[in-house]
This record gives structure tokens, sequence and C-alpha cells, in this order.
């Protein structure tokens, strides 16, 4: 067969492509008023159930209350024992995941489809009368407490806590730290407390995805939409007031192979008009493999094995994070290309050519996070909690392909001025003679 | 169900298109036959290594990454003891990029000193960052030589230290592409909204013209049976004592394998677990306890890993953790109790292959076993599995002298 030449330095052209579309999900509530969204599809024989209260870290008065009361509602109800929660899920083949992050806690429920009638009296009771006995607590407690302090051995961690009491203040509600006494001075009663408070229908709304029909639904309601106890208390969230304070803080650790680099500062919030132009600011500098910070520190001069920024948003505040870890014998010469880099940005234009590439990757990268139900589900729950449905999404897509090289540079002067950030270095920062 | 058809090139690189009309996205995995296993002892860590440099640029496109970001599209690789696997995900209307991309690395490989010399040192700090730096971060560099004494499985895919990496050259890098990089020693799976026809021309266009290598014979000294067990203590400055076992089991095609995967979640997989409810939940000597199968190619290792409760001795947790092992060896498990593991295995089969990217990347797998059908037949696999035969099977396995056993013991006990 005659083949035809092949030009292989030339690239296929690209297609021009689609805009983003996508579907608000179903809204419907509970008899009890607990809003109810529905993503649904019937590909893959699973369903997820996601319920979200208003219980992150925020709204604790005591470190680790939030985490310990979600992680809790595993180890033992009135009517189910630890070990008959995991064996009955494990029996059907099923998931719970229980998290807290700042500003809301969640219990993720996995299920194939037809088993989902047999976990829902599970979850209810849960929800609705977790016992938070004084043996399954110290157990579950002592277990967390030991999992905390190997973490907490762990470089990046160390710097990862000290970065966010130094950028948020330790007492505050996006600041505030756990250590190890923290675990010792926790009690049971807390987590009553906190689970009275906070786990009930009015503080919470429900996202189900996957194959769900209108039987599943009904079961919901009948199973979950009644009232879950009585008389419910005030909830109040911790302060927010702190004054951040750039400057440099290295945590020197002996013998370190690596020093762990966080920087960064408290940066908008995502209801501000900056935030969704900084996002791809953010992406060039460092949020994919092709960032400039990857591009120079690990691919050009092999510093690490990796380096990223990100912008993590939060309901009342929002981070901004360079995060690596380098071989200690070069932590300065890093610290040096990562100032460079930002200077970059607040220096030049960014190339017509590079800023096209940022944006069709966030294309491509939006249209693989916003792939199929599950996903949908996931991503609608962050925007849900700045009081936004998926349209945030689409308009958020749209306004960065809007974005201009001079907006660009605007944004990186008024934000990614190296001083205008704390540093936080643990390892071994002392340049070494060779 | 996920349905795929195939073709194979002349050049002998087969292909297996994955339909699926609900998603805007495609996703390509290749996988290449050769892994850590294909090295050699005093040049370990390299086919790692070469995975890194497989994105320094090819003969004709000076960058990987970049026109595949310019089309939206998004990838990674990892490196395991068997294979090396290249994936990526794009909108599917931008399919030929990823062939013209991946064609031209399996083609001819742009071989630079500057990316050699960059790419050792990241993975030197890959290294360090994961094995040396990190509590519990060597466990595999000592458990993996205590089970293997011939098989090359001995090492880990990172290597079995810094200056084995820090010594490869650019020859090395040659001789191993030659080698291994060949069109009949890869696997192609595309999946997305996409036409078979459509794919085969595409196929046909960038991949057709690579010429074959010469086909690839592995012979490795397989590990023979241990007759004994063994122990390796070492002391760190960990704040926990922990306790690693290894087993020997068959390989990951072998038909035993479904059997002794059950076994592992009999033992240490969840909060129902016989291992986490007797030594973490009830005598709480431990406060983490887990077990899982390797699922290695030739025989690979049922593995039990458990941290210890502060405060209790490390041979008693041991004792303890033989004994709960062997009440597996001295009864078949309940019906009940083999149902639970069944249905747990198959819904997390399902649970993993949601994404067109998990399907793709197991389709790839699943025939590079030489059976692709399976990736429809796990289900099956495991129904399969009667109580008699896992126990009869558990007899043979859970012996003593068949273990390794590493004592990760805590400096501050």
């Amino acid at each position: 067969m005659q083949t035809p030449f092949l030009d292989r330095r030339k690239a296929p052209s690209l297609v021009k492509s689609d805009s983003l579309s996508l579907n608000e999900p179903r809204k419907l509530a509970l008899d009890n008023g607990m809003p109810l969204f529905v993503f649904e599809s019937s590909i893959h024989p699973a369903v997820r159930v996601d319920i979200v209260f208003d219980a992150g870290s925020i709204w604790q008065n005591k470190k680790l209350v939030a985490d310990t009361t979600i992680k809790m509602l595993k180890e033992g109800t009135a009517s189910y024992s630890a070990g008959a929660i995991a064996s009955k899920t494990d029996y059907y083949g099923a998931f719970f995941d229980l998290q807290a992050a700042r500003d809301t806690a969640w219990i993720s429920l996995y299920s194939l489809k037809n088993h989902l009638p047999k976990l829902l009296p599970i979850l209810k009771s849960m929800l609705t009368e977790a016992s938070f006995r004084n043996r399954d607590f110290k157990l579950k407690n002592s277990r967390q407490k030991q999992a905390f302090i190997t973490n907490n051995q762990k470089p990046k961690q160390i710097a990862r806590m000290a970065f966010n009491e130094l950028v948020f203040g330790a007492e505050t509600a996006y600041g505030q730290t756990a250590h190890e006494v923290d675990f010792d001075l926790l009690n049971n009663q807390d987590l009553v407390q906190f689970y009275q408070q906070h786990f009930h229908p009015k503080n919470a709304y429900m996202i189900i995805s996957g194959a769900v029909d209108e039987n599943h639904i009904q079961l919901i309601n009948n199973t979950l939409g009644g009232q879950w106890r009585q008389g419910v208390d005030e909830k109040s969230m911790l302060p927010l007031t702190h004054v951040f304070e750039p400057g440099y803080t290295p945590i020197l650790r002996e013998n370190a192979l690596q020093s762990a680099v966080m920087m960064g500062k408290p940066l908008m919030l995502r209801q501000d008009p900056d935030y969704i132009p900084f996002l791809l600011l953010n992406t060039l500098l460092g949020g994919y493999f092709g960032s400039r910070l990857m591009t120079n520190i690990r691919e050009d001069k092999g510093y690490t094995y990796g380096i990223n920024s990100q912008v993590m948003p939060m309901r009342h505040a929002t981070t901004f994070a360079i995060s690596t870890q380098t071989g200690v014998a070069v932590t300065q010469n890093a610290l040096k290309e990562i100032n460079l880099e930002l200077d970059r940005l607040r220096n030049e234009l960014v190339s017509d050519d590079e800023l096209e590439l940022v944006k069709n990757y966030l294309n491509g990268s939006y249209l693989r996070a916003l792939d199929g139900v599950f996903n949908q589900a996931e991503r609608f729950r962050s925007a849900y909690d700045s009081g936004l449905g998926m349209r945030f999404y689409v308009e958020s897509l749209k306004r960065i392909q809007e974005t201009t090289a001079d907006e660009i540079n605007a944004l990186a002067i008024k934000y990614l001025d190296p001083k205008s950030m704390r540093t936080v270095v643990v390892g071994d920062d002392r340049q070494k003679e060779e | 169900m996920i349905q795929y058809d195939h073709f194979q090139l002349d050049n002998g690189l087969p292909f297996y298109v994955i339909h699926d009309p609900t998603t805007p996205m495609a996703a390509v995995n290749i996988l290449y036959n050769v892994g850590a296993r294909d090295e050699v002892s005093n040049k370990t860590g390299f086919a790692h290594l070469f995975e890194h440099l497989m994105f320094g640029g090819s003969a004709n496109i000076p960058k990987y990454d970049e026109p595949l970001q310019r089309a939206g599209g998004d990838n990674n690789a990892f490196t395991n003891s068997d294979i090396t696997n290249y994936y990526l995900s794009l909108p599917a209307s931008q399919l030929e990029t990823a062939f013209w991309l991946e064609s031209d690395r399996m083609l001819d490989l742009a071989f630079s000193e500057k990316s050699l010399d960059v790419q050792r040192q990241v993975v030197s700090e890959e290294f360090r960052q994961n094995y040396l730096n990190q509590p519990y971060g060597d466990v595999w560099l000592l458990l993996k030589p205590l089970a293997y004494k011939t098989h090359p499985y001995q090492w880990n895919t990172i290597g079995k230290e810094i200056s084995h990496i820090e010594q490869a050259e650019l020859q090395d890098v040659r001789d191993f592409y030659r080698r291994f990089y060949n069109p009949n020693n890869a696997i192609v799976v595309v999946a997305g909204n996409l036409e078979t026809k459509k794919v085969k021309q595409l196929a046909e266009k960038w991949f057709g013209p690579i010429p074959a290598g010469e086909n690839y014979q592995r012979m490795l000294q397989q590990e023979p049976v241990q007759t004994e067990a063994r122990e390796l203590r070492v002391t760190r400055d960990v704040p926990q004592s922990a306790i690693y076992k290894a087993y020997h089991i068959s390989g990951r095609g072998d038909k035993d394998f479904y059997t002794v995967d059950l076994i592992s979640d009999l033992l240490g997989s969840g909060q129902s677990s016989r291992l986490y409810k007797s030594l973490v939940r009830k005598q709480q000597l431990f406060s983490e306890i887990n077990a899982f199968v390797t699922g290695d190619l030739d025989p690979g290792l049922l593995i039990v890993t458990g941290k210890i409760t502060p405060g209790i001795d490390a041979d008693n947790a041991h004792a303890a953790l033989e004994q709960e092992i062997a009440r597996l060896s001295e009864k078949p498990p309940s019906a009940p109790e083999l149902r639970k593991v069944k249905n747990k295995a198959i819904a997390t089969n399902i649970f993993g292959e949601l994404s067109l990217l998990n399907q793709a990347m197991s389709l790839a797998f699943y025939a590079h076993l030489g059976t692709p059908e399976i990736i429809n037949d796990i289900p099956k696999m495991y129904e399969a599995v009667n109580p008699a035969a896992l126990f009869e099977h558990a007899k043979t396995v859970l012996r003593p002298e068949n273990c390794s056993t590493l004592f990760y013991l805590s400096e501050k006990n």
C-alpha cells in the first residue's frame, strides 16, 4: 500500500471546542424541608448520596470537635454497634465516607443501586441517634491521635499547619490548627453537644447522584424526611479577625534530606470579580504540568519532584499557596526561582501563545472535571456552598476565555508581590557549601 | 457491561476501542510491556526513570505536554514492576492530537543529555521525598528484598538506591528504548464516543508506519519456594512500631488470584475484617491494620500491615496477629462472611471503573494478561470462589515458613 507522506512535525489542527453545557440538578425537598438535589444517570448501577451539614471546624468551640463528631457516626448508634455498621455496610458492598472541612462536614454513601434500600436505615440511625459511647470514643480518639502524630512527622504536613496558623491566625475560624494535646482535651460530651447543635435537617442539604429513580427518592423521604430530634440550639462561628503579616518562617529539622516549602497569603473571596481571572493566572503560574513553576523548577532545574500553586476557596476566606519539596542543597535556589517567576508575571505580559494554551487547557479540564453525574455532584457541592449552582462553572469558563494579558498582568501586580507573602520552610534552608 | 472492539496493526500493535456515547471526553491508554522486573540488578530504577524521559520530547515534537495541553488534554503515567503505563484524556474532538503525540514517541525519542540530566535529579528528589524523608518511607525498600531473594521483584520501581539513578547514561536510555518501546510490545486502548472505523483510520495513519521491533522474550529467574520463616528488625525514628508480613502468593493471571484476594479481604479489608475486629477494636493491640495483595504478574505477595498501639510489646502484638491469621487455616469462613467479602469485592470493582480513563486502563491491563474479556467477568471470578477451596488455599498460603516479617520498631519504645 502506498502511504501518503506524513508530516510528523505538524500538529493536527485543533477542533474548535464546544462551549460547556451543564444542566442544573433537579431540586426537591424532603418533608422536613431539607433541600434535595438530584443528578440522575443510569449509565452505571451505582448511587451516591451526600448529606452536607454546616458543621465544619469554623463552628466548633474546641479543636477536633467537628472532625471527630462526623467520624464517630460510624462508631455506634442506638440501633447499631460500630461492628454492626461495618459488617452490614461491607455486606452490601457499600462505603461511607465521613469528612469535615472548615465550613461544612458531610457524609457520603456509595452504594450499588439495588442495595440502597438496605443501607438507608443505617444512614438514618447515624444521622439521628449516634450514641458517642465513651469507650467507642476513647478508641477512635486514640487511633486518630496516633495517625495525627505520624502525619505530623511529614515535613509537608508540618509546613501546612504552620502556614495556616500564620496566614489566618492561630485562634481564628480558618487558622485554628489542632495539636497533639488537643486529643487529650477532647471528650465525648463535646461531640454530643456538637451533634445536637448541627446535625439536623434545617442545617443540611442532600445531593443524590447516579442511578436513582422515583422509588429511591420516595424511600429517602420516608426514611429521612421526618423530624430527627427535638430542640436545636443556636450555633456560633469562630472569629475571623486576624491581621495577616508577610514574612519568612524557617523551621529547622536536623538531618533533613528535603525542605518542604509553603508560600502564600489570604486571597479575595470567590464572589470577588478578580477571583475567576485569578484562577487563570494561578494555572499559568503553577496550576498544571506545563506551568511556569513546573517548567522552570522541575523540568529545567531538577530541584524538585513537583511544585504547584493552588487557590483554596472557603466560605469566608481563600488561601493562595505555592508548595514544593526540594533537596536541602537547592532550597535557597528554588526560593529564588519562585520569586523570579512571580516577578516575571508582574513585569512582563504573558504571550498570546501561552495565554491561548492555558485557556485551552482549562477548557479541557472543566469538561473533564464536570464529566458524568458523580463529578457534577462533587462540583455542585462546592458551588452551592457559595450560594451558586452549576451556572457558576459555565460562567467561570466564559470569563476565563475572555481574560486578557493585561488583566493577568494587573492581577499579578495586585496579588503576587513576593514581599506580600508568608513563606514557611520545614527542613534545612541553610545553603551548604559544596 | 463495557463494550469494546479490537483490531491489530500489521506491526503488531493491538488496539481496543471502548464505546461510551455519554461523554464529550476521550481517554487513551498505552501500556508498554516493560517494568522494573526487566532491569538488571546493578541498574535498578531504570524503567521508571525512562518513563520520565518519555516526556522530554520525541523525534519530531520537541515537547510532549505542550501540544496536549493546548488541545485541552491532561496526562500522566506510572511504572510498576511489570508494566509502564501512559494515559491521557482530552476532548474527543481532539483525538488526533493524542495519536500524533503518542505515535511519535513510539516511533523515536529525542535523546538529550539535558533531559536525562534533569530527570535524574527529579527522580532522585522523588526518591528522597517518598522513600527517605517520610516516616515509614523505606518499608518497601526493606520488605521486598526480604521476601524475594532471586526474582527482580526484590527491588522497588524507584530503584534500590539513588546511585543507580545517578549513574544512568544516555546509551542505557537508547538501548532500553530500542528493546522495549516497540509497537509489538505495547497495547493501546481508546475510549469515548468514537467510531471504531475512524479510530482504525487514525491508528493506521499515525501508528501504522512504525516498524516492529524484535520480539522481547522475558526470561526471569523465578523465585524458589520459601522454606523457612524470615524476619528482619529495624529501629527508626517513628512514633509507632509497626509490623509488615509478606506471604508468597500466585501471580495476577493465575486462577487462584481471586481466591487469595478474598483471603486478604477476610483478614484485613475494612472495619468488619477479622484483624480489625479482633486486634484493633477488641484487644486494642494495633491502631491500624490492613491486608491486601500486590497483584503482580509473576507470583506476588499477600501483605499484612499493622501499626502497634504505643506501650504494647511488638512481640506480643505479633503473636496475637499470627494467632488471628492462623484461624483462617483452621476453619473455613462461614457462608455470610464469604458472601460479605465477595459483595464488597464486586462493588469495589464497579466503583473502580466508573470513569472512562479507569475503564481504558483496566482493559489495557486485562489485554496484557491475555484475557481482555474478563473486564466484564470480574464479578463471576469472585462468585466462583467456594469456601472449601478458599480454606485449602489459605492453608497453603498462610504458613509461617511462607512468610517474611519486618519489625519496624520505634526508637521511643
